[in-house]
């Protein structure tokens, strides 16, 4: 869809059918939407001007991801009311009427993303945007599963929800165009070294440099809840992790310690469940969503060569990634073997 | 390694991708990063192009030995190696061209599934076997991997 069309059909919802403004301006796309399209604009009011952002589902036949557009307003709806998580204020959602495609507008959030904040600043230490990170985080965590959407699914226990991260790794496995060794290696391993149990909590899913903005004034603020669920709040941390080693800076990388240890003090969780090792098992565990994604991209591009360029990238996306779970895996079996630090 | 999608099939959406960008009447942040995956992909399309044939050939004796191995100490799902062992072995009876090559590496990769399930928690040989196997992939997906770097965003 082009941009004249996407404004166009912005003006007719929000100024001619919902009467929020007057016009709608400045429509530009941003960078970052891999998964899904998101669009920047501003809506004029009488002698105001409201800075917003587009999130919707690509078209049909660019998708490279199936989440669900409703589930994940329902997520940033119901914590833009709860008013302490760092998110983007939630405005309004469309079934698909006013786009073609569900969508709905967030407030646009005056910052930059971690990736851009360290590309400017490349000599800065890491270590306070480390605290702000464990700060977001554990506000996230901390709220109770009691006040998320009744449509959200609640694991009925740890172990269960563990088993069933590691069940749809072999089963995800098992819907590629071809065996994957790789995979299998990792579902057997995370089977015999599964972590301390931890309290089931909101998780991100998808918490990466991209999807972390610096404000001006330090704090940070979390986009692109596709991925939230209920599970363990050592997803987010390991997640962040395992894909920072790709996507640079990993700022918990030279902090560690003090991240674990923040992280302790501010959820009330113990040195057995919050500690580097348990946190790279997640990163492992938890990049099974993201594999959901990379799995069906090879029959993607087999299917049409009308796919998108994306689809393409994911398959060496998929194999660099195999390759970084190898990695990770061998440094906690070394790390097991000098220290005889193994799991529960 | 991954041998899938095809190479021909990346080709021609890489083609295409190349040529809506110089057909492009503006020139956006998403024109930009479609370029910039386009150009790692030709890249990584060539190293597969060049090292894929003769590394799969390899790897598939490999995987073969291991499942041979894994049936002797009579580990695991027995009956599941047995077939997977047995459709290698048609296949490669009657294979020919390089499509076939991809079948048969397909096959072989099935039985050190197999295998994997099989010797994790064993000890001795054939979990070393095992190992070893998993580590010579490692090694030639490295190779295709190459300075392959996820970003563009």
């Amino acid at each position: 869809m082009e941009l004249e069309e996407i404004s166009n059909r912005l003006t007719a919802w929000l100024v001619d059918d919902r009467a929020l403004g007057d016009r709608v301006t400045n429509l530009r796309q941003l960078s970052g939407g891999f998964s899904q399209m998101m669009y920047a604009f501003d809506l004029h009011t009488t002698g105001a001007v409201q800075a917003l952002v587009l999130r919707a589902n690509r078209p049909e036949g660019q998708s490279i991801t199936a989440t669900d557009r409703f589930a994940e307003w329902e997520i940033v709806e119901s914590l833009s009311a709860h008013g302490e998580i760092p998110i983007p204020k939630a405005l309004l959602y469309d079934n698909g009427h006013a786009l073609g495609v569900p969508c709905f507008i967030v407030e646009h959030v005056d910052g930059v993303t971690i990736s851009q904040h360290f590309a400017a600043h490349p000599t800065q230490k890491t270590d306070r945007v480390a605290d702000t990170l464990v700060d977001s985080l554990a506000a996230i965590h901390a709220v109770p599963p009691a006040d998320l959407p009744v449509t959200l699914d609640r694991p009925t226990s740890w172990e269960g929800h563990i088993d069933s991260l590691i069940g749809k790794w072999r089963k995800l496995e098992r819907t590629g165009l071809e065996p994957d060794p790789f995979v299998r290696y990792l579902a057997n391993w995370l089977e015999a070294n599964k972590p301390a149990a931890a309290p089931m909590r909101l998780v991100h899913g998808e918490v990466n440099n991209d999807n972390l903005l610096i404000c001006p004034d330090g704090s940070m603020t979390v986009v692109d809840w596709e991925y939230a669920h209920i599970g363990d709040p050592r997803e987010d941390l390991g997640w962040y992790r395992t894909v920072s080693a790709s996507v640079p800076p990993d700022v918990m990388a030279d902090n560690i310690d003090r991240v674990c240890e923040r992280y302790r003090k501010i959820s009330g969780l113990d040195e057995d469940v919050i500690n580097p090792i348990s946190i790279a098992y997640f990163g492992l565990l938890a990049g099974v969503s993201v594999y959901d994604t990379l799995i069906g991209a090879p029959a993607t591009v087999e299917l049409s060569d009308q796919a998108p360029v994306l689809a393409a990238y994911m398959s060496a996306v998929l194999a660099s990634a195999q390759l970084g779970w190898l990695r990770v895996i061998d440094a906690l079996d070394s790390n097991a073997a000098t220290t005889g630090l193994a799991s529960s | 390694m991954l041998t899938r999608p095809s190479l021909s099939s990346v080709l021609n959406v890489l083609s295409r991708a190349t040529m809506d960008q110089a057909q492009a009447q503006d020139f956006s942040e998403s024109s930009a990063r479609d370029l910039f995956i386009t150009s790692q992909m030709l890249a990584y399309v060539a190293r597969r192009a060049e090292f894929e044939p003769s590394l799969m050939v390899a790897e598939i004796d490999i995987y073969e030995d291991l499942g041979d191995q894994v049936l002797r100490e009579g580990l695991g799902d027995t009956d599941g190696i047995s077939r997977a062992l047995a459709d290698l072995r048609t296949h490669r009876a009657n294979e020919a061209g390089s499509s076939s090559s991809a079948t048969a590496y397909a096959l072989a990769s099935e039985v050190l599934c197999l295998a994997i399930d099989a010797a994790f928690s064993a000890t001795g040989s054939v979990h070393d076997a095992m190992v070893n196997a998993m580590r010579v992939r490692e090694i030639n997906q490295a190779a295709i991997v190459g300075d392959f770097v996820i970003g563009g965003r």
